[in-house]
């Protein structure tokens, strides 16, 4: 029997569940403590974080220990997805308004976006481990929104499974991350287009790894007469085309499933191939709700093979 | 009738005995240091305390459950079920 807490942080929705029901408050606790740590790293909506601290200085000493790492994690899902996933696409974001958190965002304006391309500025960004040091490119703006996230899941089970001694599944808005002995079963993981409102998609069962979704259909706001979403491709600085209303994608870990989950969504047709090559077990829900399934993910059980659009 | 050796036949064979009685306790001792730099290298490192370390970028994830044949999982593909999930992925 698994027991389970859900609570807020970091702008989304944070639900861990445990294999063990008396570890559940330590884990809640030290789940909450990391997520603290992970706000006051890297929020980009925090003045006081230190992410904020070096978008505004273009350089930092000795700054949080947490910003560095999930900075050198997010440079290393750039360089292995080939800049399909980018962090320095803060000037962008800003750009199409996604400038607060995004419960502040306001759902519809007139005015209209302003594109501002990305221009590859995370290969000459300087992490320097030694003295904790940060310099970015003249007028980047970081934005580790795509991979802190799954980061912080997978340190965060790794952690209580080690620490409590049980099996673990921390869910961040959709990025999962599994350690420790999953139940019997496995955890049923239902990927669908929205995490805050699971109707459509499939209940997958998974035992270890990563499991996250990236979809162009959750967060959305309207400037103008466009809808806009935070995907970025990076080339135009802009909202990815709807060729996927969402891709999952399975992984050894949740970094590598969200740094495939969103390199899916800006590569569109060619992603399903992308994710093949890579043998990346993934599910691709097309704009009109036609499913592609890629290397080994499982079929659907009893459904049709389309989702309603 | 005993025939006594010759005494120089009879410290050369001593001298054999001598070296491969060497040899044996060399081959011991070489044997016993070996297996112990095996045990020490193959040995996991100890644990770590509790102290927040975010320099790690390895997850060092404990083993995740094995299959029903006792093998680990070769990797972390989903597999298909039906019911109510424990929890959703979705965009956010």
């Amino acid at each position: 029997m698994s027991a389970g807490a859900t609570f807020s942080a970091i702008g989304t929705t944070a639900h861990l569940l445990v294999t063990e029901p008396s570890a559940l408050p330590e884990a809640e606790h030290l789940l909450r403590e990391l997520l603290a740590d992970l706000d006051a790293a890297c929020s980009r909506f925090r003045p006081d974080s230190a992410l904020s601290l070096v978008n505004r200085a273009g350089h930092a000493a000795a700054t949080h220990p947490m910003l560095l790492t999930a900075l050198e994690v997010a440079l290393r899902a750039a360089e292995d997805s080939d800049g399909l996933v980018d962090p320095t696409l803060g000037n962008s974001m800003i750009a199409i308004g996604y400038d607060r958190s995004f419960a502040e965002v306001a759902p519809s304006t007139p005015r209209p976006v302003t594109a501002v391309p990305g221009g590859a500025a995370w290969r000459r960004i300087v992490v320097d481990r030694a003295t904790g040091s940060v310099s970015l490119p003249p007028g980047t703006q970081l934005d580790l929104g795509a991979t802190a996230k799954a980061w912080a899941a997978d340190i965060a089970a790794a952690r209580i499974a080690i620490q409590c001694g049980c099996g673990v599944l921390v869910n961040l808005g959709g990025d999962l991350s599994i350690a420790g002995t999953a139940p019997a079963s496995g955890w049923k993981v239902r990927v669908t287009a929205n995490h805050s409102v699971p109707s459509d998609g499939q209940v997958v069962a998974v035992r270890s790894g990563g499991l996250a979704t990236s979809s162009t259909t959750a967060r959305t706001w309207r400037r103008a007469d466009r809808v806009l979403h935070h995907v970025l491709d990076p080339a135009t600085g802009l909202p990815v085309r709807r060729v996927w209303r969402y891709a999952s994608v399975a992984a050894p870990d949740c970094v590598t499933a969200n740094t495939a989950a969103t390199a899916a969504l800006v590569l569109g047709e060619r992603a399903a191939g992308w994710l093949a090559r890579r043998d990346l077990a993934a599910r691709l829900v097309a704009a009109d709700g036609t499913v592609t399934t890629v290397a080994g993910w499982p079929d659907q059980p009893r459904t049709a093979a389309a989702e309603v659009a | 009738m005993v025939r006594q050796l010759h005494p120089t036949a009879r410290d050369a064979a001593l001298r054999r005995v001598s070296k491969i009685t060497t040899g044996i306790v060399v081959a011991s001792v070489a044997g016993t240091l070996g297996i112990g730099a095996g045990i020490a290298i193959a040995a996991p490192p100890p644990k770590q305390n509790n102290k927040t370390d975010y320099g790690s970028k390895s997850k060092n994830k404990p083993a995740s459950k094995p299959t029903k044949d006792g093998k680990a999982q070769p990797n972390d593909k989903p597999e298909s079920s039906v019911g109510d999930e424990d929890t959703t992925s979705g965009g956010s």
